[in-house]
């Protein structure tokens, strides 16, 4: 226990990251693998596109906003990583 | 079956003389090249000068490109602006765009059910595995944000806590846990100000005057970044009422 879970660490995360960006960005997997109470948001909102079209576009509004945000705090977050890694060096 | 294999073989022959003279021209571009350069009369006007040798016209090259790639970012770019003007607009039937303004859709989206649980439980999964990776990452190196006071590693509070992250990950499925994602939240702060602090010696060795170093201030060649200047002022008095670790790495120099 103490020496294949560290062994494997790099794989969990590494899998942990693939099934987070599987569940935000697409739907079929998700649809198919979550209950009906854990639905993620890409499911609903494909759910929404059959109803109302100013609803769907307003959810879609919120999860490009989101996925903006995201790019550009990530963006910032490495630049400063790479600053601070050069100031150690 | 040996007249086949004769004629088989003498195809493959003519096949592979045929490419041998068609590629032949480049080959000899290569080997001549560099001992010649651009200028060389012996290669044939056609392969000389690199880029020159493909037959693309130069009105192809910058105009029409452009003009496909300023095509194709609109191809990517109307649907976006689609969705905002569909958003916005309060009523779209049998029209090329929405008629009237609302913010309507969005309350609706705010104050619908499904749409705020499946949104808590996208943010869940996304937070466990941001907690997970940051608990990972400052794991990795401990010695950044090593308390001198409570004389133990932060790193085994997030090691514990990032354990608990990837197992309501992986056991629980997608249900809520505030707890855990307060504590995660919590001890993600406390290292990245750990990070953030220069590396300070205990109080107790600063001021004894000398040319040592306190164990903590890092290796001596990082004495000129800003983050460890105070090994400048510390002094070599001896750290046992510090932590443990200086005592076993502080020599009395």
């Amino acid at each position: 226990m103490h020496i294949v879970l560290p062994a494997l660490r790099h794989s969990i995360l590494a899998g942990l990251i693939i099934v987070a960006a599987l569940s935000i960005g697409e739907f079929q997997f998700s649809n198919l693998v979550a209950g009906f109470l854990n639905r993620t948001y890409p499911v609903v909102l494909l759910q929404a596109f059959y109803g109302a079209t100013g609803f769907a576009c307003a959810a879609t509004v919120i999860l490009l906003a989101l996925a903006l945000v995201a790019a550009v705090g990530g963006a910032l977050t490495s630049g400063g990583a790479m600053r601070m890694k050069a100031a150690a060096a | 079956m040996q007249t086949a294999h004769h004629r088989g073989s003498a195809g493959e022959d003519r096949r592979r003389d045929a490419s041998r003279a068609k590629f032949n021209p480049s080959e000899r571009s290569v080997t001549t090249e560099p001992a010649n350069g651009c200028d060389s009369h012996s290669i044939p006007d056609r392969t000389r000068c690199g880029s020159d040798a493909v037959p693309i016209p130069r009105l192809l090259d910058r105009c029409v490109l452009r003009w496909v790639t300023a095509a194709y970012l609109v191809y990517l770019v109307v649907p976006i602006a689609l969705l905002l003007v569909g958003s916005f607009g309060e009523l779209w039937l049998n029209t090329l765009l929405p008629t009237g303004s609302t913010t309507q859709w969005y309350a609706d989206v705010a104050t619908d059910p499904s749409f705020r649980r499946a949104f808590a439980a996208s943010l869940a999964v996304v937070a466990i595995t941001c907690t997970a990776c940051a608990g990972d990452r400052a794991c990795r190196s401990p010695t950044r944000v090593f308390h001198t006071e409570s004389r133990a590693p932060a790193c085994a509070r997030a090691r514990a806590l990032s354990i608990a992250g990837r197992a309501a990950a992986a056991g629980a499925g997608l249900r809520l846990h505030p707890r855990v994602l307060v504590g995660h939240a919590a001890v993600a702060r406390q290292h990245l100000a750990a990070r953030r602090r220069p590396r300070r010696p205990h109080p107790a060795v600063l001021p004894a005057g000398g040319s040592g170093r306190h164990a903590a201030s890092g290796p001596a060649r990082r004495s000129r970044t800003p983050r460890s200047r105070w090994a400048a002022t510390a002094g070599s008095g001896s750290c046992t009422s510090c932590c443990r670790r200086c005592a076993i790495r502080s020599s009395p120099a």
